[in-house]
């Protein structure tokens, strides 16, 4: 097959052309459009119906002689040439300004990806007229799904056409995209979605169908960010402003720990908190101060006092002001601006030893990855009328597992927030977030939704105290029946995906259910020949 | 030496083998809470004297300049001495206390993170001229003896962390070494102090954070040689507040039992009292003395360990 028949593809509404098209007429005022590797002008009906006039340009001359064939012009041209500018600008010199350069289909194919971008860079700023035309282009996703889940087996099958096409020289996810077009401004995005693609041959594979193995992983890719079934980028961008440049090209060192601290004010307790967080042995660490109040006074107030502490702490605090939502918008607040490896939450009532930091640091350095976890001790207390707040009213009780077990964690919540961190990547990567429609349990299954994927690396060395309220606190706040209901609804959702598990799991589950049938031997529910239990 | 902006005060930090970076983060925090009670007009001249009671000396000379840097912004008055001798807490204390003429001296522990607003807090209630000692809210292991919620007068102040007038300190005749080389020489003070007619408040809004480990069960550990000196300071305190009662029930226990820390420390106690090394006894501080169980004063609660 041949350059010119293998992409004569047929115009449709749902193809990239049109979708090109259409983002055109949406981001431009109708002008003449121009085609880089024009192809054989597929995209010229397309915009053609929008009111455009189209000019193409390619290679091969079989496709330039196609192109004016339908009665369109164009010419011939070497995106690899030495003079790539001049000769466009020649091109167009003659008829009305272009409003839009097409470079469909073509960035993939091309070797050195800078100097493609130099030279579309500078074609855009020589056709410049009163504003510079709109730059639109399509690439391949190789982070679909269907790639992916082919390289877990172990294949990487190049195809004739489509995601894995021969001829494709420089691959793209979204965030390479988006690298490669600093310095530009998206205006638009029109990608095509095609979830089964040509790379789900040979059919029988186990990561395709409706195996279990399909679910779970691309429930993972789900989680993992947009475009697990995104076949092309198609997308529409300008040439940024300098201001706007130098904002994306600002970087900042990362910390070990973003602590994520909410509050709506309380100042005696915020102080507890904080101290013993300025006191830390390891100062890697950043703190996300929520201050979730609609007052902005109260916001003024923390901040002053944020401030009395020693710069080298303060201006690692940053106050974050949240006046929406419930118990998981400032949270979330805290997730989006985060900026260290792992992520923690610490409530302004409770405390932790000076050693917080570095233990889930040490845990992080020894399994990386993992969601790490350090021994945690509850303390009682009661509320007072008084400057403080609240008075300690009972020692430490040991009442969580020294160490966290997934199992055990499914059953329910066995871990304060306190007491464990989850990798940033993870979170961000598995897009996980606090359930802001559950009144209770969101902790728990932001937990349990981290762990499936993480599992986790404890140390039962106590690093926090977990604040209990005698007379209920938030937790009495809610009747017993809304924490039942969002027990359930939690196993519900997270029951919506396979979970994995980690070894030794198995043999845990087994132990349970033998554990099962013992009981109901002892009840005279089960008889001893009974076959194994069954859940019904 | 007072000002017109507030007392002067000396902050008193007595060092055993401590590293330079806890010293490092302990001074910045000192200078925040400096700056605080400035700011709010509490405190005029302010010192911190480090008394070092290392068998080597602890910090080098770069440490020390740097903890100098640290506290410049709050006072430029830092000073530094090594002992050349273990005095223990109560007597590097009072050895500190003789180098400044302060109104006010905060006895503070060198693994201690004072919050900013502590020393302001603390600083409000010694105002009162019937204080004689302001003691902090010791993080996250809070002190579990009892206090009067409304007053906050308490049995006696944590060594830790407390603020006391000097004339009162002087009063008293500061700490007594012969609790060495820590422990109970702050319930004798205190008691001490409370039987001059001063009171012993506690502040639980000043907040100072002391860094000690929580054990896996909740418990809160004693090493041996901290358990050593709390068996000693047990058994001075019942000699010098008058209790043969509970000297000779605490011996008679430990001479049953088979806690080889409390015999040495029982051993110690016996060949200090034939060799005549005891403490001066307390007159008349019957009324004050609240030995409460096991207890120093009533608890509100109690740890396990």
């Amino acid at each position: 097959m041949n350059d010119r028949l293998r992409y004569d593809f047929e115009f449709s509404w749902g193809s990239t052309y049109a979708r090109a098209a259409r983002l055109i007429a949406s981001t431009c005022r109708v002008g003449r459009v121009l085609d880089l590797g024009a192809g054989v002008g597929s995209l010229g009906a397309a915009v053609e119906t929008f009111g455009f006039s189209y000019l193409g340009g390619d290679l091969d001359p079989a496709n330039v002689e196609a192109m004016r064939e339908r009665g369109r012009s164009a010419f011939a041209l070497d995106l690899l040439g030495n003079d790539v500018v001049d000769q466009v600008a020649a091109e167009v010199e003659q008829g009305p300004p272009i409003v839009a350069i097409a470079a469909l289909d073509v960035i993939e194919h091309l070797p050195d990806l800078d100097r493609t971008m130099r030279v579309l860079s500078d074609v855009v700023d020589r056709l410049a007229a009163d504003e510079p035309p709109v730059l639109v282009v399509s690439i391949p996703n190789v982070a679909h799904y269907d790639l992916a889940a082919k390289l877990l087996l172990g294949r990487w099958d190049v195809t004739e056409v489509g995601l894995l096409d021969s001829t494709h020289i420089t691959l793209f996810d979204e965030r390479r995209l988006d690298a490669t077009f600093v310095g530009w401004e998206e205006l638009g995005r029109a990608d095509v979605v095609i979830p089964d693609t040509e790379q789900q041959e040979p059919l029988g594979l186990p990561v395709f169908g409706s195996t279990t193995l399909r679910d779970h992983l691309r429930s993972l890719r789900d989680r993992a960010g947009r475009h697990g079934s995104t076949y092309q980028f198609v997308r529409a961008y300008r040439r940024a402003t300098a201001e706007s440049t130098a904002a994306s090209a600002v970087s900042r060192t990362r910390p070990f720990l973003s602590v994520l601290t909410r509050t709506r004010g309380d100042r005696a307790s915020l102080v507890e908190t904080l101290t013993t967080l300025a006191a830390q042995h390891d100062d890697d660490f950043e703190v996300r101060l929520l201050v979730h109040h609609s007052d902005h006074a109260v916001v003024a107030e923390v901040e002053a006092l944020v401030g009395s502490f020693t710069s080298s702490f303060a201006e690692r605090v940053y106050v974050h002001h949240v006046d929406h939502g419930g118990r998981s918008a400032p949270l979330n607040i805290g997730l989006e601006t985060a900026r260290g490896r792992y992520v923690a939450v610490l409530d302004d009532d409770d405390v932790v030893t000076s050693d917080w930091v570095a233990t889930f640091k040490r845990l992080a350095a020894e399994s990386p990855g993992r969601v790490v976890r350090a021994g945690v001790v509850a303390q009682w207390v009661e509320r007072r009328d008084d400057e403080v707040g609240f008075v300690n009213v009972s020692g430490f009780e040991a009442m969580y597992p020294p160490t966290l077990d997934v199992i055990d964690t499914i059953r329910s919540n066995r871990s304060p927030p306190s007491s464990y961190a989850v990798p940033l990547g993870a979170v961000r990567a598995l897009g996980l977030s606090y359930d802001d429609s559950l009144r209770v349990c969101e902790d728990w299954k932001f937990e349990l939704e981290a762990l499936r994927v993480c599992g986790a690396a404890s140390d039962p060395a106590v690093t926090s105290v977990y604040r209990r309220w005698v007379d209920g606190g938030s937790a009495a706040e809610e009747e017993r029946q809304t924490w039942i209901d969002d027990h359930e609804r939690v196993i519900d959702d997270l029951d919506a995906a396979p979970t994995l598990l980690p070894p030794g799991s198995l043999r845990r589950i087994h132990r349970l259910y033998e554990r099962i049938e013992s009981l109901e031997r002892e009840l005279g529910r089960r008889g001893p020949d009974d076959l194994p239990h069954r859940e019904a | 030496m007072s000002t017109a902006r507030g007392p002067s005060l000396a902050i008193q930090v007595v060092l055993f083998d401590n590293e330079a970076d806890e010293q490092l983060r302990l001074a910045h925090a000192l200078a925040a809470s400096i700056r605080r009670a400035r700011d709010v007009g509490t405190l005029g001249d302010a010192s911190v004297r480090y008394g070092d009671c290392s068998p080597q000396q602890c910090l080098s000379s770069a440490d020390i300049e740097a903890l100098g840097d640290a506290l410049r912004a709050a006072t430029s008055d830092v000073t530094h001495e090594f002992f050349d001798a273990n005095l223990g807490s109560a007597g590097g204390s009072n050895r500190l206390a003789s180098r400044s003429d302060s109104d006010l001296i905060w006895v503070l522990n060198p693994d201690t993170y004072p919050a900013p607003t502590a020393l302001q807090q603390l600083l409000q209630v010694i105002r009162d001229d019937h204080v004689g000692i302001a003691e902090a809210r010791q993080v996250p292991i809070e002190h579990p003896k009892a206090y009067d919620p409304i007053t906050g007068d308490t049995s006696w102040a944590c060594g830790f962390s407390l603020l006391m007038r000097r004339a009162v300190f002087e009063e008293v005749g500061g700490f007594d070494d012969h609790f060495f080389p820590l422990y109970g020489d702050d319930v004798d003070l205190s008691w001490r102090v409370r039987a001059a007619g001063y009171t012993v408040r506690y502040v639980p809004s000043a907040v100072v954070v002391h860094d000690k480990p929580i054990a896996t069960e909740g418990a809160v550990r004693w090493t041996p040689g901290a358990a050593r000196s709390s068996h000693l300071a047990r058994l001075w305190l019942y000699r010098k507040y008058g209790r043969r009662d509970l000297e000779d029930a605490f011996l008679g226990a430990v001479d049953g039992g088979a806690d080889p820390v409390a015999a040495d420390a029982v051993a110690e106690f016996k060949q200090r009292v034939l060799a005549g090394d005891v403490p001066e006894p307390v007159g008349g501080a019957a009324g004050v003395a609240d030995f409460v169980g096991r207890h120093y004063g009533p608890h509100r609660f109690e740890y396990q360990g």
